[in-house]
């Protein structure tokens, strides 16, 4: 390999081997909006969405003499994550004043953790593309208060403050510095989104910053202990973005490593439209946050009969269950994969193949057929979840029932599917009615093949010449004769026979 | 051990604080926050080894309460001690960037 020196807007002027001599260093913030029903601190309520400034009290507006309380529904849920990440749980665990002047922080100061987070020390795992598994560490999950939201664009000579989202219930989850690529990151970033959706903790979305991420990004060269000086990358909207601004911080650091340069610490912003990071005007002493033990608030307490009920509760999470998938049911690590990329879907997979009467590997691959295509197409097109779909559970179990059994064809199965959305009538009424019962009786399909066959001598002749292809002709034919109730399968098979065993 | 505290602290605790002092005001709190830091220090003749540092006094936990949402303030109520608002904002002087951390 040999350094490309043709300029290239875009791509790298270093040679992948000295970009690939540089290890990157990753840790990521992940903030996740709790789905409590009030905040975090006080009890306005959490919805999302309404007028500005509706959901507020006085201690959401930081009114003097008011004083927060913990809200139960945001220990319980920092709890779960915490167990379902293989961290260890604090008993005690102190709140912190972090301090800055922002005018969406209307106190001053944002409650948070500092010195004893109370899920600490666990990790996760993710899966590569190769389908190896690799272990990232969690350092540390802590419970906060969300900001308000500032609008600069509203108002030229002012900027506007809805407090809504101030206050609202908060968990950073500190990932240690073990993320070694964009793509772990984005793996890892998604594996927490599976876990806090699971655990129906928070909705995920980034999108709508329910989920927020921040990278720590540094290089060293391969072999070095040593870590580079880290650069801190915020403002990615999207799992893409998080992947797409950290490969970008990744090379930008090499370049100026390679070009003699220094990196100098400091915090980033990544800019979608223009697909690159740029530094952020720091702000002077600006983690400068003095932190304290927060005088309001003494510690929460948990004690260990709570963490065994909330360990019994927690659900089989997302891995987990498409690994059982795959050993259960016998299907594809891909199919498991989609049908548990939700637990709503996973849950209706699972009610589907409880409902099966003949157990077996190609009744549960039919289900799985049917959810992959029909199902999730509806789902997208219709724009519901799996709760809100037409088709019970046990409904989708009858007619792969059907189609398994060779009772009907995969296009009577999907004409029946059609028919199911709108009306109530089971598989198989739907199938007699449309009067698609597939027939495998031998005789009778004998019969049809051998009128077709006595009825096209000339054709028979040119298939026995050699035009093979023809085949096809006399399955149509046949398939007609029978009004399309013949199993296509034992239709072949006779034609074959029939054509290839005679002369 | 005598900790001494230098004017440029003083400048900037009272930066971080937002407020703006004259030099005489900043001369003065440097000798007065270098009398209080010398009466505090006196604690450093206590033996503390052993001792769990402790940030309250008392055993009290948090009694946690439910996550129930109760009636809220009118925004009209919520915006009252504000010098500025705009169509249910309060309307502060122009910042930019983002205040989340």
């Amino acid at each position: 390999m040999s350094d490309t020196l043709t300029e290239n807007s875009g791509a790298s002027l270093l040679s992948q081997e000295v970009i690939d001599s540089y290890e990157p260093v990753i840790g990521l913030e992940v903030h996740a909006q709790l789905l409590t029903n009030s905040k975090a601190f006080s009890r306005a309520a959490s919805e999302f969405g309404p007028a500005p400034n509706t959901n507020t009290d006085p201690v959401v507006l930081g009114h003097p003499g008011t004083l927060p309380t913990v809200n139960r529904g945001l220990v319980e849920m920092i709890v779960r994550m915490g167990l379902a990440t293989n961290c260890s749980i604090c008993k005690f665990s102190m709140f912190s004043r972090k301090n800055y002047f922002y005018p969406d922080l209307p106190k001053g100061y944002q409650i948070s953790q500092f010195e004893d987070p109370i899920c600490h020390d666990g990790w996760i795992e993710i899966e590569m593309p190769d389908g190896s598994s690799k272990r990232i560490g969690i350092t540390r999950i802590h419970m906060e208060e969300d900001s308000g939201k500032s609008i600069h664009d509203l108002d030229p000579s002012a900027s506007l403050v809805d407090l809504n989202r101030s206050g609202a219930s908060l968990i950073e989850i500190v990932s240690e510095p073990e993320i070694r690529s964009s793509e772990e990151a984005y793996l890892y970033l998604t594996q927490i989104k599976s876990i806090v959706t699971w655990l129906g903790i928070c909705s995920g979305n980034m999108e709508d910053g329910a989920l927020r991420c921040d990278a720590n990004v540094s290089v060293r060269k391969r072999g070095n202990e040593k870590f580079g000086t880290k650069i801190e990358v915020k403002n990615m909207n999207s799992f893409r973005g998080v992947e797409k601004a950290i490969e970008y911080e990744i090379l930008r650091q090499v370049e100026l490593i390679e070009s003699g340069g220094t990196v100098v610490q400091e915090t980033m912003l990544w800019d979608a439209n223009l697909r690159q990071t740029c530094p952020l005007r720091s702000k002077e002493m600006a983690h400068d946050y003095r932190y304290f033990p927060e005088p309001d608030l003494p510690p929460v307490a948990i004690t260990d009969e709570q963490i065994e009920r909330i360990r019994n509760e927690l659900p089989e999470l997302a891995i987990a269950r498409k690994k059982r998938f795959v050993e259960e049911y016998g299907i594809p690590a891909y199919d498991a994969g989609v049908l548990t990329d939700s637990r709503g879907t996973a849950d209706y997979f699972e009610q589907a193949t409880a409902k099966v009467l003949t157990k077996g590997g190609d009744r549960y691959k039919t289900i799985s057929n049917l959810m992959m295509t029909e199902v999730l197409r509806e789902l997208s097109e219709r724009k519901i979840s799996i709760a809100e779909f037409p088709i019970q559970p046990e409904r989708l179990a009858s007619l792969a029932e059907l189609f398994a059994s060779d009772t009907i064809s995969s296009k009577n199965m999907k004409d029946i599917f059609a028919e199911m959305l709108t009306s109530d009538k089971s598989p198989k009424e739907i199938s007699e009615d449309k009067g698609f019962v597939q027939v495998s009786d031998e005789s009778f399909i004998e019969e049809a093949v051998d009128a077709v066959i006595a009825e096209n001598q000339d054709i028979v002749e040119r298939y026995r010449d050699g035009k093979t292809n023809l085949l096809g002709f006399f399955v149509g034919q046949t398939m007609q004769r029978t009004k399309g109730k013949a199993n296509p399968k034992i239709v072949n098979q006779l034609l074959r026979k029939k054509l290839d065993g005679v002369g | 051990m005598h900790t001494n505290i230098t004017r440029e602290e003083v400048q900037r605790v009272a930066k971080l604080a937002k407020l703006r002092f004259s030099d005489d005001e900043i001369d003065s709190f440097t000798e007065q926050f270098n009398r209080i830091v010398a009466y505090v220090e006196k604690l450093n003749e206590v033996d503390c080894e052993g001792v769990e540092p402790m940030a309250r006094v008392g055993k009290d936990i948090t009694p946690p309460r439910a996550d129930e949402p109760e009636k809220m303030l009118e925004p009209a109520e919520a915006l009252k001690n504000a010098p500025k608002k705009t169509e249910g904002f309060f309307s502060v002087p122009k910042v930019i960037g983002d205040g989340v951390e």
